[in-house]
């Protein structure tokens, strides 16, 4: 299955293949080495939902073609 | 197996910056167009904080641009917020483009629930559905071009939080971070540059 990663910071996306037995938190870690990003710092996003990083796809209901986007968590003080 | 195809990184849009600037920090008094704006509020509000302050040099060239409109959702989310004592906080919405140098337009801004104290901010967890809702009614391929909050009373300036923030998540050169005092009539923006935080000028456009 193909899925496309928007990182929400800069507008780019990476395009990547997946197993249906991948878990979200093996999409999430190789999405975030490549943009060298710290994976959990980050809230994932299917459409509406957060998608929980220990789902596996099928749990996640993830589709062919589906986009899902790096939104930040800031703090300020 | 997981296995990245290719990688498609967001095109700059070449266009002139925007021509009808209404204030150009530096030029005018961000407080006497604050409270023409009708955002300031009175000394009573003002709180203490003990964040550390972290120094920034200025930076003369001119590369963000705010939409007038974005800017007075802005200043009316600070000034509600700061009536309830607490520090307001939001995503800023736009592009990058190109002219001659990269610059940054912020065309909305986006806002939910928040977890907020007089010195400390952050986004409910819940709150996030809030913030999708919004980002789907944008028509154009948008990129968080940085954040804003608010401080209230203690001026503006990027504090040790403020800073590991900036370089967790808003670390490109064309990311900015406003810190809006609606108190002091202060609203003034910052970037990381070389990993060191830079006081950038900005102008608000209508």
């Amino acid at each position: 299955m193909k899925i496309t990663i928007k990182d929400a910071e800069t507008g780019n996306r990476i395009n990547m293949e997946i197993d249906d037995d991948n878990t979200v938190e093996e999409i999430i870690e190789e999405a975030a080495n490549y943009w060298k990003k710290t994976p959990g710092a980050y809230v994932i996003r299917l459409g509406k939902k957060i998608l929980q990083a220990d789902l596996t796809i099928e749990e996640a209901m993830l589709q062919d073609g589906d986009v899902i986007e790096f939104i930040p968590d800031p703090e300020g003080g | 197996m997981i296995k990245i195809d290719s990688e498609k990184r967001k095109e700059y849009k070449i266009q002139p910056p925007p021509q009808h600037t209404v204030f150009e920090y530096g030029r005018g008094n961000i407080a006497d167009y604050m409270q023409k704006k009708g955002v300031l509020l009175q000394e009573k509000y003002r709180k203490k904080s003990e964040e550390e302050r972290v120094e920034s040099r200025v930076q003369e060239e001119l590369d963000f641009y705010i939409h007038e409109e974005a800017c007075e959702k802005m200043f009316h989310h600070c000034r509600e917020m700061a009536l309830t004592e607490k520090e307001a906080m939001g995503f800023l919405i736009g592009d990058v483009k190109y002219w001659n140098k990269t610059y940054a337009v912020v065309y909305e801004v986006a806002t939910a629930s928040l977890e907020a104290s007089p010195v400390y901010v952050r986004f409910h967890r819940e709150a996030f559905e809030e913030l999708f809702d919004r980002l789907d009614e944008i028509d154009y391929e948008y990129v968080l071009v940085g954040w804003y909050h608010s401080h209230l009373g203690y001026s503006s300036f990027m504090s040790v939080i403020d800073i590991e923030t900036q370089k967790k998540y808003f670390n490109q050169p064309f990311h900015a971070a406003l810190v809006i005092d609606p108190i002091l009539g202060e609203m003034k923006a910052f970037r990381l540059s070389e990993n060191e935080c830079v006081e950038i000028p900005y102008a608000i456009f209508r």
